[in-house]
């Protein structure tokens, strides 16, 4: 939950309910959307991107999409799931456009520093060593591994979004998938 | 961390997870448990259930998983700062005028005085007439027929959710009968049926002011 | 000239002032003025205190569009009229012109007992 919000009546009703009074044009049922769900979208969105600044900027873009589409979405219960979707999708848009993965051969480099914020459960813990693991991963196995095992993003997406052909998606997750159970064996 | 002599039927969950040796997963591939996995193991696939190497595997993917999304829960720690800025942001900038919907005309006897209230509004109004009547929340509010004809007879379709088990078809008649006041308080509208579907959050038990009482 | 902009205010605290009004918001008007002429190109920027968009046609005929929210308490049907009648009895004595002038009125909001400013 994000913090530093007043609270009232609609904070304990259930998603299906906020998302039809947001559809609606509720303003406050839909801030309770942003507060409940924001946090975790802008974790998976950081987790795929490598960075907080776009993962903000994934996330807000989502929202503004959401509120017009509300209307549309025909499970109001699945809100949770319809949101991460577009964090997705809008992650594997970002991506493109960054266009890293082009060359082949920086596929294997290490990961660039990027700009998370050091909120990291200390790495003794295992939730510490596992998000160590993937952060340390080279962008496009981490890219991959977080779309398909947190995204649940199907290969074929990934792999035609990316504009990657999909031997290379199930190389990078393989990979990726290898060195993090190496790293969280190494805890046990 | 394989060797030469290490013995093909040893079941290392890092080497299973390679996925590069298909008969140590009896045939199947880690795609397949993946995608397994994802359908929640259902249907049931004797094959996977019954390959010793599979089952192995499945496990550690699927704890894998549990772990990478406690892994974000853990990281979506409250930062109230940064938070309030982003999330000031994303509500000042959306468009209320995207839900203003249909106008609905008022009379008057002037030929060149128009005057309009938005169905965002009388869906506003609703909304707020019915939250905390008997404890309830409204949750979707309707207008259907061309609001924007004068006299057009109206139908009000509304939903609510109550957290404690009252009489439900009396508090979806109840309701019915506070929408009708506001309505004809505020608008013109011919409106020939307002219908109160109303559920309880936690038994689940519904009534609709369509229930004989 | 601050004609338009001038004519604006004014009708802006007017409607302030009627019975049951809430909030003044910006109106749409000016997309839907497309054939009429903006009587002055500074009333295209709705200021804080000139919300009321004024426009007329080569003829003469004023355009007055104002959306406002109704106070708490009020009528909106009883509101809109309030308005739009003191906007016509006033743009009547003060500012005669060749036809009556149109006056469109939209209530975007209706506050209520639980409304947040």
């Amino acid at each position: 939950m994000i913090g530093g919000r007043p609270s009232g009546p609609l904070d304990d009703s259930p998603d299906g309910i906020l998302a039809a009074r947001a559809a609606d044009g509720d303003v406050v049922a839909f801030e309770v959307l942003v507060y409940r769900h924001g946090a975790l979208m802008r974790a998976y969105a950081a987790k795929v991107l490598g960075s907080d600044a776009d993962a903000d900027d994934v996330v807000q873009d989502v929202f503004f999409q959401a509120w017009e589409q509300l209307d549309r979405l025909t499970d109001v219960d699945a809100v949770r799931s319809w949101l991460m979707r577009m964090v997705s999708n809008r992650s594997i848009e970002r991506i493109r456009r960054r266009k890293d993965h082009v060359n082949v051969d920086d596929w294997d480099a290490p990961s660039a520093v990027h700009d998370s914020p050091d909120r990291v459960v200390e790495a003794r813990l295992r939730m510490g060593a596992l998000a160590k693991a993937v952060d340390a991963l080279p962008a496009s196995q981490r890219e991959c591994w977080v779309l398909r095992e947190m995204g649940g993003v199907p290969y074929s997406e990934i792999a035609e979004q990316l504009d990657i052909p999909i031997s290379t998606v199930r190389g990078q997750l393989a990979r990726a998938r290898r060195t993090i159970i190496k790293e969280m064996e190494a805890w046990r | 961390m394989t060797s030469d002599n290490v013995d093909p039927t040893s079941l290392d969950p890092e080497r299973l997870l390679d996925g590069l040796d298909p008969s140590d997963l009896d045939g199947h591939t880690i795609e397949e448990l993946g995608d397994y996995l994802d359908s929640g193991r259902q249907p049931r696939n004797a094959s996977i259930e019954n390959s010793a190497g599979s089952r192995i595997a499945l496990d550690s993917l699927a704890r894998l998983r549990r772990e990478s999304w406690a892994m974000l829960e853990e990281e979506s720690v409250a930062d109230p700062d940064r938070d309030r800025i982003w999330m000031q942001n994303v509500i000042a900038n959306i468009s209320r005028e995207s839900k203003a919907g249909r106008d609905i005309p008022i009379s008057h006897p002037h030929p060149a005085t128009t005057l309009k209230i938005t169905e965002g509004s009388v869906r506003g109004l609703i909304r707020a007439a019915g939250d905390g009547t008997g404890g309830a929340i409204i949750g979707k509010v309707a207008l259907d027929g061309d609001v924007t004809l004068p006299r057009e007879p109206i139908t009000v379709s509304v939903t609510a959710s109550v957290n404690y088990g009252q009489n439900l078809a009396a508090l979806a008649r109840l309701l019915r009968e506070v929408i009708a006041d506001e309505l004809s308080t505020h608008t013109e509208l011919n409106v020939t049926a307002i219908d109160v579907a109303i559920q309880d959050v936690h038994t689940k038990s519904t009534a609709t002011t369509k229930d004989p009482l | 000239m601050n004609d338009g902009l001038d004519l604006s205010r004014t009708l802006t605290s007017i409607v302030a002032a009627v019975e049951g009004v809430g909030d003044i918001y910006p109106s749409g008007s000016f997309a839907q003025a497309a054939t009429l002429t903006v009587v002055n190109a500074i009333s295209d920027e709705q200021t804080d205190d000139a919300k009321v968009a004024v426009s007329s046609d080569g003829s003469g005929q004023l355009k007055i569009t104002v959306t406002i929210g109704v106070a708490f308490g009020h009528s909106a049907r009883e509101t809109l009229k309030a308005v739009s009648d003191t906007l016509r009895a006033y743009l009547e004595t003060e500012v005669p012109a060749t036809q009556a002038p149109s006056i469109d009125v939209k209530v975007s909001r209706i506050e209520t007992e639980s409304s947040i400013v």
